[in-house]
């Protein structure tokens, strides 16, 4: 059976098959993306981030100490480019409403159901822009990407203690701004 | 030759331009009747700072429903009084809130359900940043006009307010309102039901019943 | 309260479990979890930025003397003796005090003012030769704008791009029929015996 661990695509880019990197693309780019939406960034300059960030990986592949861990050298790389950039401002701005298509689908009139649907969604997005962004971090990488303190630790470079501090201090950042759906009677 | 020129200037010193002077095309469309009976309360209103956007509206729907000059002077007269009270209302109660015409418009359309500026007050107080209260106010003074009391509705639009719910989704509580009042529900249920589809937190904490 | 701050403790340390924790406390836990979890699957990268990476990484090539750098800078395991350590430490300290700081990046400029949303009109009448809208957003012009019966099912539609704001009208059916909107949020009295219809055209947000 082909290998196809990380580490094993690794070697076979650094051998000159370059087509393989884009396996390695497939497998991580949405969850590099989501990481640096939640961030704070638009989609479009999301994506720039996160292209910029694999083309990086690429050009500096030898330089990745182990292969198989591969994932969390592109995150450093991820990480560092959101600082870099830094640019929060950019979700907020308002994107144009698609079209509507000359087919009519229903005949009651329709506001933006995409925005409705997920109102929610942007409720808890908008209370992790409150949030400073280690807290925001953390509360990211273990509740959205399901690593452990451990793990966040080792991804961000900080002690596991200081982890622990910044998700307890983000879990009442979050709460107190969404304090409704925190009370008694809410049904999320 | 001088006569007529006379005349001429006679018939232009008649038709003075419009105290704003800025859409000469909306007095040109009139008829002189109709121009007559609606100028000098168009030009009242912008010396007052009423939104005069909107009474010029409504002078071209009356023109377009082919009502009489004198019965759309009175419509005019009417809705310019509203429009004057609402403007009047919130000046006092925010002296030095900036007002947006269709804040104002929206105030003397709640008024007709019934809703004091007092009870309006608390929106303006609620919104975290400078956004209009146009839709939220519109939306409670429709919940109003349903049934539900003044309280009740002025506490949700604040609660509305406050969290930056979605216009659009604050927009279709009266809708989904009246679809859970038609299911049979009654009207405090109906809202609570409307809340839930739409998925805004219950800003009473209170479970739903019926 | 310090019990509760060892407990959560213990439990983002992975020593407990969600299920050992009292219960308000993982009640709350259950609920973040789902509100986190709610962001969950809605990111999907788009097809154009793999396509970008393997466009840019088609064009690079990599020098010799880039594979060679490459080769000296992996990170391997070493030991080294305490004294080096520091050194090396001192060293890397002064490298990064001296590093000229990444210029600071300024924000991107606010999007300009409100953008029109698209509402649909629609209007049931299959007896009608024609519908037309009007209102506010139309200065009231009889000839109005014309909703179209695309499937010649008797239900007319339009959709109108207009700004966000609260807007009277209605629908005249075969050019000389006024008639309100029964799916409309609102009936008003227009001042001259009918009824307006009301519609509400919002941004997305209240602020």
């Amino acid at each position: 059976m082909t290998d196809t661990s990380d580490g094993a695509l690794v070697a076979q880019v650094l051998s000159g098959d370059r087509d393989v990197f884009g396996t390695l693309v497939d497998r991580y780019q949405d969850q590099m993306l989501a990481y640096v939406k939640y961030m704070g960034f638009g989609a479009d300059e999301a994506c720039d981030v996160v292209q910029d960030a694999f083309v990086r990986a690429f050009r500096h592949l030898g330089r990745c100490g182990e292969p198989d861990r591969f994932a969390g050298w592109l995150f450093k790389i991820v990480r560092n480019l959101c600082r870099t950039v830094g640019s929060r401002n950019s979700r907020r701005r308002s994107e144009s409403l698609e079209q509507h298509s000359s087919t009519l689908a229903s005949e009651l009139p329709g506001p933006d159901e995409r925005a409705e649907a997920n109102w929610a969604k942007a409720r808890v997005r908008a209370a992790l822009d409150t949030v400073p962004s280690h807290q925001r971090e953390a509360l990211v990488l273990m509740y959205l990407q399901g690593h452990s303190v451990s793990e966040v630790a080792e991804l961000t470079g900080a002690s596991r203690s200081a982890i622990k501090m910044r998700l307890k201090r983000g879990r009442e950042a979050l709460k107190q701004e969404l304090a409704d759906f925190f009370s008694e009677g809410h049904e999320s | 030759m001088r006569l007529r020129w006379f005349l001429v200037a006679g018939a232009c010193m008649c038709f003075p331009p419009a105290a704003d002077g800025q859409e000469p095309d909306f007095a040109s469309s009139l008829d002189v009747a109709t121009r007559v009976a609606v100028q000098s309360i168009l030009d009242a209103a912008t010396r007052d700072s009423l939104p005069v956007q909107a009474l010029r509206s409504k002078v071209l729907e009356g023109v377009a429903k082919n009502v009489s000059p004198t019965r759309i002077g009175q419509a005019l007269a009417a809705l310019a009084g509203e429009l004057r009270s609402a403007r009047l209302a919130l000046r006092a109660g925010l002296p030095s809130q900036a007002l947006e015409d269709g804040e104002v418009v929206a105030v003397a359309m709640a008024a007709r359900q019934g809703i004091s500026f007092d009870v309006l007050q608390t929106l303006w107080e609620s919104r975290p940043n400078g956004g209009s209260l146009e839709v939220p106010v519109t939306v409670l003074g429709e919940l109003v006009r349903r049934g539900i009391p003044v309280e009740e509705a002025a506490a949700l639009m604040t609660h509305v307010v406050r969290t930056s719910v979605p216009l659009s989704l604050a927009a279709q509580i009266p809708g989904k309102f009246d679809g859970a009042l038609s299911a049979g529900r009654p009207p405090t249920a109906a809202l609570l039901e409307a809340l839930r589809t739409l998925n805004i937190p219950n800003p009473s904490g209170r479970r739903p019943s019926g | 309260m310090k019990k509760v701050d060892d407990q959560l403790d213990s439990y983002l340390s992975g020593d407990t479990t969600i299920d050992e924790l009292p219960e308000a406390l993982r009640r709350e836990e259950e609920r973040l979890r789902g509100l986190m979890g709610s962001l969950e699957e809605d990111v999907h990268a788009p097809l154009a930025l793999r396509e970008g990476v393997m466009l840019e990484v088609a064009k690079i090539s990599v020098p010799l003397w880039r594979r060679l750098a490459d080769w000296c800078f992996r990170p391997r395991t070493v030991r080294v003796t305490p004294a080096a350590g520091t050194l090396v430490f001192a060293a890397s300290a002064a490298v990064l005090l001296l590093w000229p700081g990444s210029a600071p990046t300024s924000d991107p400029s606010a999007a300009a003012g409100a953008s029109q949303v698209v509402t649909r009109f629609v209007f049931v009448a299959p007896e009608a030769s024609s519908v037309r809208l009007t209102g506010d957003f139309a200065s009231w012009s009889q000839e109005g704008i014309a909703l179209e019966d695309l499937r010649g099912t008797g239900i007319w539609t339009v959709d109108v791009p207009l700004l966000p704001g609260i807007y009277q009208y209605t629908f005249i059916v075969n050019g000389t029929e006024w008639r309100p909107d029964p799916r409309a949020v609102s009936q008003v009295d227009d001042g001259f015996g009918q009824v307006n219809s009301v519609v509400i055209v919002s941004a997305e947000s209240a602020t």
